[in-house]
């Protein structure tokens, strides 16, 4: 009866789950590039089948978020919007926990519809419907699910919706979809959440949920058996910047110190984190790092749903790097060993990147300009200024397939970036010429004679005495010039971790200075009234060969690679002007984008 | 669990009792499924089963409900409320539709939707071409004047060369590129330039055109029309699509089937124009 009575729904919504098919392949197909091609997409977004998603108004399907990530126009919010360059790959993200639920809410037919919680969903009045929101988001942060709404049976329907969905847009070769969903663990509002990524069609029956526990260590265990099944899946941690200092955290989840299992089993599952999205970045903080000038950098620090602001020890990716050491001299094993990304987190099924014409991401909670713009926190915790534009998973992989993208993620050969699609390489070595990056083979002789971003450095060979890195960015054809390119160094010195940003190339023929390290301000300005940046600012293209000046053969160190644009108007900018809306004054008016490569990690061998 | 069973029970019952064997007396019965219900609702909102007085102010708003409700249907109120109304056309349509069940579509059925809707499988147009890079890092001011010179240089010559990357900048990306579509380009090199080279012509040498990332100059060596892919290629889609697009002619025809059950007269308003009535009752 029950079986039927779902299926029964499911179909009067028009969400029939026709048999997965991938689609053949034309004749077209791409050779596969050694080198390695970057492709661009996201690996967390959210639809109508989210609780948070629908209880705020959105109505894409999966399928609508594969067709808008192609370059189609969708409807959202009674408009219709479309990428202007579409992505290269997708993986929608729904939340595990009552996964398709709360749409159900909503139809009359359906007896759920009579409870309360239906009532402070569909209620006229948005403070009533805020206050249930946050009141089922506390009953999966508090871990005490309402029985109906985990039925299994149910779930088991609403998974296959997404499964089917990835399964149908999925066009090797030229669009890569991942079958996926979010791990929704926030105890006591403190983020840990994980999106997590299935490598191919053969997918468990069921999330696993929060509802199954709250402890990442349960989650891998769960990952590890299935990849006794041949289910092979990661998972990626996000938004570490709300999680008040537990996602990257000195102990487990019992409290205890981290042991080396740990840390293997940590690496093992989650090879890569995301670090920038909608809730701000998560890559460092001026707290943290005092003397990075661009840490300033779209700063999101309320937990989610509260307004309390969290620890910043244990919230950002650079000082994990450096915990990551740290640790590692202790126990030998480095938990913190991990490749960065960016994705969107939009919650209305769109994976919307571009500031220039920026919808929104949270539904009815930032659906029109004047909310958008306004001061006052919403029910997610910050103004909805706050938020970013999205943000891009980079993978430097041979071919856009499922196969290649996801090994990039394995190997940890991927990049972050804020929106744009800046192409980023880089490369550590004992033996690259000083001249390499201007010799037509660069990327070849790169992979040849080093190792790619997310990498470690061969063991030193006794001849040479520093390693040098190769560090190349393209502009977006589509956004602002490049203003630099920086290697961020952290190391360990007498126990203890340091940290140092190195501009290594500036634009417009200018040299870092020796001493402090810096470019020189390259004058690039954005006019407020129009939006128009400096034309004759910046470069297309940053490349150099660095030597660390500060290498000691005996610190173990982490170097990754940040390229920044010259600045733009924020959406928030774009928003007003087009809407005659005063400039928001809670958020900056201008942005530099920018994209961070995965680290390359030096170890000293034990002779030395 | 229980309580979905149960609702389901209620939603199955409510669905398969017609209509006309609905007491239309004035008798109200309100059954034991119905006061398990209730309670059952009161159990989920307060987290504990109501009291004897409790369950009897359940059983009493409900009559209370239903007497109103009754006397609404005979005012006929439900007519002039459009909430109502709507709300009332929208199970309706929802029960139409899953009535619409579809049978699998035969092979035959594919091909001959694939024949009368071959438009929307065809492929995009694709160009080949060579480009030879201007970089501003490099050029600077001088950028503009050098790539116009290079150009002509290269009309000038006969015949005029067929790929010459190494007359402009390295370029990054590549100098050559087979068969790609302007989204493709577009994606490699701006939506203005991939747009402009789109509109040019074939088999000459022709700039600067301007990307984001500095001047090229252009020669497109092949320009393939849009092709048309085999079945067997869009097999998946097609059937898709079809299974779209039969559901959509269901629905539609149970509307039809329903609509037929009416004669529908359209007043004209007094206050429109004659003229565009008259134009509109000719179309």
């Amino acid at each position: 009866m029950k079986r039927r009575f779902a299926i029964y729904l499911f179909t009067s919504l028009g969400l029939i789950s026709l048999s997965a098919l991938a689609h053949a392949q034309g004749q077209n197909t791409p050779q596969k590039n050694p080198l390695r091609n970057a492709y661009f997409g996201d690996l967390h977004l959210h639809t109508m089948l989210s609780f948070d998603a629908f209880t705020i108004g959105t109505r894409t399907t999966p399928d609508d978020a594969y067709r808008y990530a192609k370059g189609e126009p969708i409807e959202y919010g009674g408009k219709k919007i479309q990428p202007k360059t579409p992505l290269d790959f997708l993986g929608v993200t729904d939340h595990a926990e009552y996964m398709g639920m709360i749409r159900m809410l909503t139809d009359a037919n359906n007896p759920l519809s009579k409870s309360r919680w239906a009532a402070g969903i569909t209620s006229t009045d948005p403070p009533t419907r805020s206050k249930t929101f946050l009141e089922l988001a506390k009953t999966i942060s508090g871990n005490t699910p309402i029985p109906e709404f985990v039925d299994e049976q149910v779930l088991r329907s609403n998974w296959r919706i997404i499964i089917d969905a990835a399964e149908r847009a999925y066009q090797p070769g030229k669009f890569t979809t991942f079958i996926g969903y979010e791990w929704t663990s926030f105890p006591d509002n403190q983020n840990l959440h994980r999106n997590v990524i299935f490598r191919g069609s053969k997918v468990p029956p069921k999330p696993f949920s929060v509802f199954d526990s709250q402890k990442p260590e349960d989650l891998w265990t769960f990952l590890e058996n299935g990849r006794k099944d041949g289910i092979d899946a990661l998972a990626i941690p996000h938004n570490a910047n709300v999680s008040n200092g537990m996602m990257y955290n000195l102990v487990d989840s019992d409290g205890q110190p981290l042991s080396r299992a740990y840390a293997e089993r940590r690496m093992a599952n989650e090879p890569v984190n995301e670090i920038v999205q909608i809730k701000g970045q998560s890559e460092t903080h001026p707290g943290l790092s005092p003397t990075d000038e661009l840490a300033n950098f779209e700063l999101y620090e309320h937990l989610l749903a509260t307004d309390r602001i969290g620890k910043l020890d244990g919230s950002y990716a650079r000082q994990a790097y450096r915990r990551g050491l740290e640790i590692e001299e202790k126990i030998g094993a480095n938990p913190y060993k991990f490749g960065v990304i960016g994705s969107t987190d939009s919650h209305i099924g769109a994976s919307v990147t571009e500031e220039t014409d920026f919808p929104g991401a949270h539904g009815a909670l930032d659906a029109t300009a004047p909310v958008r713009l306004r001061p006052e926190p919403t029910a997610a915790g910050e103004p909805a200024g706050r938020f970013s534009a999205g943000a891009i998973a980079g993978v430097w992989a041979e071919e856009n397939s499922r196969e290649a993208i996801f090994d990039a993620f394995k190997r940890k050969e991927v990049f972050a970036t804020s929106g744009t699609r800046i192409k980023i390489r880089f490369f550590g070595g004992w033996h690259y010429p000083k001249k390499l990056h201007k010799n037509k083979s660069w990327i070849k002789q790169g992979y040849d004679g080093g190792v790619p971003m997310g990498s470690d450095l061969p063991v030193k060979p006794a001849t040479v005495t520093t390693p040098r890195f190769v560090a190349w960015a393209l502009k977006d054809p589509e956004s602002a010039p490049l203003q630099r390119l920086q290697i961020i160094k952290g190391w360990m010195a007498d126990g203890e971790s340091h940290e140092q940003v190195f501009d290594v190339a500036c634009s417009d023929t200018l040299t870092p200075d020796p001493h402090t390290h810096r470019c020189p301000d390259n004058a690039a300005t954005v006019n407020l009234n129009d939006c128009s940046i400096t034309k004759d600012k910046g470069a297309v293209e940053l490349s150099t060969v660095w030597t660390d000046p500060t290498f000691k053969a005996e610190q173990r160190a982490f170097y990754y690679a940040r390229v920044i644009e010259n600045p733009v108007c924020r959406w928030s900018t774009w928003d007003a002007l087009r809407n005659t809306l005063n400039l928001p004054k809670h958020v900056p008016a201008t942005i530099q984008e920018r994209a961070w490569a995965s680290p390359i990690w030096y170890t000293p061998s034990r002779t030395q | 669990m229980h309580f979905l069973a149960l609702g389901a029970l209620i939603f199955v019952l409510y669905m398969c009792v017609p209509r006309a064997t609905e007491p239309t007396s004035d008798t109200i019965t309100v059954t034991a499924d119905m006061v398990a219900a209730l309670q059952e609702q009161w159990q989920q909102q307060w987290q504990r089963p109501p009291t004897a007085q409790e369950r009897q102010w359940l059983i009493d708003q409900h009559i209370r409900e239903e007497v109103f409700y009754r006397e609404a249907k005979a005012l006929e109120l439900d007519r002039d409320d459009t909430i109502v109304r709507r709300r009332l056309a929208q199970k309706v349509e929802f029960l139409v539709a899953d009535v619409a069940t579809l049978s699998a579509p035969s092979e035959e059925d594919l091909r001959s939707f694939f024949a009368a809707h071959s438009e929307q499988y065809q492929g995009p147009a694709k160009l080949s071409f060579t480009h030879i890079y201007f970089n501003p890092d490099e050029r600077r001011e001088r950028i503009q004047r050098d790539a116009e010179r290079t150009l002509l240089a290269l009309r000038t010559e006969q015949p005029p060369p067929r790929r010459a990357p190494a007359r402009g900048d390295r370029f990054m990306l590549h100098s050559d590129y087979q068969q790609r579509t302007q989204a493709e380009i577009a994606r490699e090199f701006g939506h203005a330039f991939a747009d402009r080279l789109f509109a040019s012509p074939t088999g000459e040498w022709l700039g600067p055109l301007e990307s984001g990332y500095g001047l090229h100059l252009v020669r497109i060596a092949e320009r393939t029309e849009p092709t048309m892919p085999l079945f067997t290629a869009v097999h998946a889609q097609v059937r898709d699509d079809l299974i779209a697009h039969q559901r959509r002619e269901a629905n539609e025809a149970a509307y039809r089937r329903l609509r037929d059950r009416y004669t529908i007269i359209i007043d004209q308003a007094p206050n429109t124009p004659q003229g565009a009535l008259t134009q509109g009752t000719a179309r």
